[in-house]
């Protein structure tokens, strides 16, 4: 159970996010400078956007940091549908508002846009983590965990992938597939489970030529050099020109139009290019330090739950840069992600920072200073009012609430 | 809502309970965390590794090792060639008569354009084109070049339609080019064609003065070395260096448009009355050499050259085409004798009309004697027995001298490209005979080209003095210019026995008058041919060799030459008709043009007619063109 009264936050983790922030903007500022101008007529057109997205992240995280968890978790299963409207949505509004880079999977109203699969990771995790701790010992159960598991997984990773986002829904497969395992899955399940999706991933390729040509250029580049190769090669031009040192701040030459999505999606590679190898490994490292933490706040956990969410959210950055920075480097065939903290974009900038304040929430309350609860189904007694569950400002309120609102803290504590 | 709405946490319905009802509560394996987290620690090495394997100097990608940061290097470093613009030729009025404009070309990298995508492009390419797509298709997909020139020359709006499109970032021309070249335009087309030449598409000139002035008229390229972006546009933070292309010069011809198109005119209509092959006249500033008209025909568009057979574009029939004087060449006898004192202006020879030489019999154009004949009346009557027996009192070494003298059988030196030399023989060529000097006196055996035969006529009209002919007045680099001096070569003749030749050329002229004036006057007898002025003229009809030692039996040329006036002369007048087809000597063909250019010339001069100088029916001063 929660304590009222969080300890700590993990200032670790808040630091290696308050270096890759700073580390992003100019970096962003750099690579979109030539979009910025040509596009919009305005130098920091992306950079203002961008911070305006972290500053309303900042402020989602320190919301997220304070709220509830188990109150979260009463209300994942509704998150869930919520979501699974949402990831509907865009598949059956008019292509005019739903399609960014030919991926239908935006919402667009007016001069916002946000993507759907962005909310479903979260809702996804919380869902998840709240089902398989229910779920218990059952979980390597076969009828019980196995099947119903891969059957909420089939759903939303075929929802995202029907809005052509093959990126996200790796990753959700990713952050269903640690999260399971973590849970304490059995092995020979996970390596069916392992053989039926990579089957679905290869008739997922299979099925369309742009998918397929993708695969033939990451294994010979320099054959598809004009075509789907052309991405990927020219990240790896800026790579190779960075060298160990870079060649200097706002120095890039493939920005210049040259490589595809360098603000966003290729970002990684104008890193390795103006700051070199000294740049990209600090970033490596710093998503390294990342993902010691989060397992760090996972194992620390006051609860099962709490250790899955840290999972998934921990999986989910740690992943998601992983990809990213493996397709930049021509690791593994391309596809279509956001670098977390460093990419241009708002909606991954904003859910980065919410899943980081939800670990950070989660780090408040670590098993050494919390009672861990015997059985999740005690959970069930709890019944708060909305505002109090948010902890902004819980410290200084009890006090001066009267003895009835005292009396509730009895079950609660 | 908030403090009425409660919740309740209700664990999952399908939880499955043990037999005692309680849910086995989830542990956390510690091991699996770890084994997630040395799984991140496995990728985050193998993307360490890969990037310290990017640093390299090769890397290796696919089997292929390659510099990936030099190839890089190549994309973003161009150099690029900047045209210099090739520079204006202007007649010297000023008017333009060659000039560069940018017009686009469509080109292609088939490489780059996959079958499945040629029929569409095609299709779109075609209807813009106004090309049939399956030519078009064929072009997109023969993959054996990366550079292919779809249309040279497309108009600025089928340009710009498709730039619009590929800068909309439509795909319907995408692997498609527009690139900017040079195009060489002649304002007046046809008019001047023969000696401007053309250009052909890679800006080189094929002909005319286009050709001879290539080097100075091309200019310098220039050069940009810069960094780029891939919209090929220099980027703000790269290194540039710029050496600017040095334009051509400019060239403002000798040529004078009025008697440019006088000239043009009179040939025009000439030719057409009669149908003839083509002809030629040059008009010459006798006192300084420039050409001041030079007209040709059958002409060209130089705007399309390329429709046209190469000899017609090619040769400037003025300058590289050879014919035979014929009688024109009798006024270089009569200054040649003159001249090395073997005969004198009265010495006169017989004329019997019929003459016997080494076999053959020759004659007169009609086989009629005329009797005693001094040099000026072997010019008058045109007379072939009379020229070959003064050619024989020169003899043949003098008789080649000067013939050389006067420049026959070697080029002017005119800045026109492809000029011929002629042919002249001499007793040291192959096949020589006696019997060639005999007909070169009148004109036949010897081959010259128009431009040798005016000139060798303005020296008789410059007292002697042999200028240079040349065509370009002066060469501009913007406003700084340089004119072309005058450039007198040598003293082919001394001045008594050219102003000895240009009387006897006076009273030849006048004796073709009637060919003009007979209808107008009612006289038939010798007048003025240009009433007010003394014109000198030479006519003649030169048979055209067949080319197996013999002449064609069907044709001739008619030729006049002269100057006018005789005394002070202006300007030397040539006239060359090719086959005239209802004028079987071809002199009453060319006296009317050389008679017209001869009378406008005098008025555009504004040289005053002398009243005195007027025969039977004419006023001094009065042009044919008044009589209708």
């Amino acid at each position: 159970m929660l304590r009222q009264r969080g300890g700590r936050p993990d200032y670790a983790l808040l630091t290696v996010v308050g270096i890759l922030i700073p580390i992003g903007l100019p970096m962003v500022y750099s690579a979109s400078l030539v979009d910025a101008i040509t596009l919009h007529d305005n130098h920091l057109y992306y950079v203002w956007r961008q911070v305006g997205a972290a500053l309303a992240g900042i402020i989602g995280m320190a919301v997220l940091m304070r709220i509830d968890l188990q109150w979260l978790r009463s209300q994942s299963a509704r998150f869930m549908v919520l979501t699974i409207v949402l990831l509907i949505l865009p598949l059956a509004l008019p292509e005019s508002m739903t399609t960014v880079n030919d991926a239908r999977s935006w919402i667009r109203i007016g001069g916002f846009s946000f993507q759907p699969s962005e909310l479903a990771k979260f809702a996804l995790i919380l869902f998840v983590a709240d089902w398989l701790s229910r779920r218990g010992a059952r979980v390597s159960d076969f009828l019980y965990g196995l099947l119903p598991f891969t059957g909420i997984m089939a759903v939303v990773c075929g929802l995202v992938l029907l809005g052509r986002d093959l990126g996200t829904t790796i990753v959700i497969a990713v952050i269903g597939a640690v999260m399971y395992f973590v849970a304490g899955a059995s092995i020979v399940h996970i390596a069916g489970a392992v053989v039926l999706a990579a089957g679905a991933f290869w008739s997922m390729i299979a099925l369309a030529p742009h998918r397929m040509a993708r695969i033939q250029a990451w294994y010979d580049i320099l054959a598809h050099s004009n075509g789907a190769g052309y991405q990927p090669l020219h990240a790896l031009y800026a790579l190779a020109s960075g060298g160990w040192f870079g060649v200097g701040i706002g120095q890039s030459r493939q920005k210049f139009a040259w490589l595809p999505q360098a603000h966003t999606d290729a970002i990684f590679a104008i890193i390795g290019e103006e700051l070199g190898v000294i740049g990209t490994i600090g970033v490596l490292v710093l998503f390294g330090i990342f993902a010691m933490r989060g397992l760090r706040i996972a194992v620390r956990a006051p609860d099962s739950f709490s250790t899955l969410v840290a999972v998934g959210l921990t999986a989910w950055i740690v992943f998601q840069a992983l990809i990213n920075i493996a397709v930049v480097t021509s690791l593994i065939p391309f596809t279509g992600l956001t670098l977390p903290f460093l990419s241009y974009g708002g909606t991954s900038l904003m859910v980065s920072l919410f899943a980081v304040g939800m670990l950070l929430n989660i780090s408040r309350h670590t098993a050494g200073t919390a009672v861990e609860p015997a059985d999740d189904s005690e959970a069930r007694s709890h019944a708060i009012p909305y505002t109090q569950r948010l902890a902004l400002w819980w410290r200084n309120r009890w006090a001066r609430l009267p003895g009835a609102s005292r009396r509730r803290r009895a079950p609660y504590r | 809502m908030r403090h009425s709405r409660t919740y309740t946490y209700r664990p999952a319905r399908a939880a499955p309970r043990r037999a005692d009802g309680a849910v086995p509560s989830l542990h956390i394996s510690r091991m699996r965390l770890l084994i997630v987290l040395v799984a991140v620690a496995a990728i985050m090495l193998r993307v360490g590794i890969q990037l310290v394997t990017l640093t390299g100097e090769t890397v290796e990608l696919n089997g292929t090792s390659v510099n990936l940061r030099q190839m890089a290097r190549n994309e973003v470093n161009s150099r690029q060639v900047i045209e210099p613009t090739r520079g204006v030729i202007r007649d010297r009025a000023g008017n333009t008569l060659a000039m560069s404009i940018e017009a686009p070309w469509i080109v292609v990298d088939p490489t780059t354009i996959s079958d499945a995508r040629a029929a569409d492009l095609a299709r779109e390419l075609g209807g813009v084109l106004g090309m049939p797509a399956a030519e078009l298709e064929a072009m997109l997909t023969d993959r054996t070049t990366r550079y292919r020139v779809i249309r040279r020359w497309v108009d600025p709006s089928t340009a710009r339609a498709i730039l619009e499109s590929l800068a909309a970032g439509e795909m319907r021309f995408s692997g498609v080019f527009v690139e900017y070249h040079q195009r060489r335009i002649y304002p007046a087309g046809p008019s001047g064609a023969a000696l401007l030449g053309a250009v052909n598409d890679e800006g080189t000139g094929v002909a005319g003065v286009e050709a001879y002035y290539d080097d100075i008229l091309r200019g310098r390229a220039g050069i940009l070395t810069a960094e780029i972006d891939a919209r090929a546009q220099p980027i703000g933070i790269g290194q540039q260096e710029l050496r600017a292309a040095n334009d051509g010069i400019d060239l403002e011809l000798t040529i004078d448009p009025f008697i440019q198109s006088l000239a043009e005119r009179e040939l025009e209509q000439a030719i057409a009355i009669q149908s003839a092959d083509g002809g030629v006249v040059i008009v010459l500033d006798v006192q300084s050499g420039a050409i001041r008209a030079m007209a040709s025909l059958p002409s060209f568009d130089p705007n399309e050259y390329q429709q046209y057979p190469a000899s017609v574009y090619n040769l400037n029939p003025a300058t590289s085409q050879v014919y035979e004087p014929g009688s024109t060449f009798k006024a270089i006898l009569a200054a040649i004798g003159l001249q090395t004192g073997r005969f004198s202006a009265d010495t006169q020879v017989d004329d019997t009309g019929e003459i016997d030489r080494y076999g053959y019999r020759l004659g007169n154009w009609n086989r009629m004697a005329n009797g005693l004949l001094t040099p000026g009346r072997m010019l008058y009557y045109s007379s072939n027995v009379a020229a070959l027996q003064f050619a024989e009192m020169i003899g043949t070494e003098s008789f080649y001298e000067y013939v050389d003298r006067f420049g026959f059988g070697r080029p002017t030196g005119v800045d026109i490209s492809a000029e011929a030399t002629g042919i002249v023989s001499s007793p040291a060529s192959a096949g020589w005979s006696p019997i060639v000097l005999s007909t070169n006196g009148y004109g036949q055996g010897i081959a010259v080209t128009p431009l040798q035969l005016v000139r060798a006529m303005a020296t008789i009209a410059n007292d002697g003095v042999m200028m240079r002919p040349y065509l370009v007045e002066r060469r501009c680099r913007g406003a700084e210019c340089v004119s072309t001096q005058p450039r007198a070569i040598k003293q082919v003749v001394a001045p008594d026995v050219a102003q000895a030749v240009q009387r006897m050329l006076v009273e030849s002229a006048n004796h073709y008058a009637p060919v003009v004036w007979s209808e107008i006057t009612g006289q038939g007898g010798d007048t003025w041919l240009v009433p007010g002025y003394e014109v000198a003229a030479k006519t003649g009809t030169s048979s055209i060799p067949n080319g197996r030692g013999g002449y064609e039996t069907d044709g001739v040329i008619g030729s006049v030459v002269g100057f006018a006036p005789a005394k002070q002369a202006r300007y030397a007048i040539l006239v060359k008709i090719d086959r005239p087809r209802r004028d079987p000597w071809g002199v009453d063909t060319a006296i009317p043009v050389f008679q017209a250019i001869a009378e406008q010339l005098m008025r555009y001069e504004h040289i005053p007619p002398d009243a005195a100088l007027a025969g039977p029916g004419q006023i001094a001063g009065e042009l044919v063109a008044a009589h209708p």
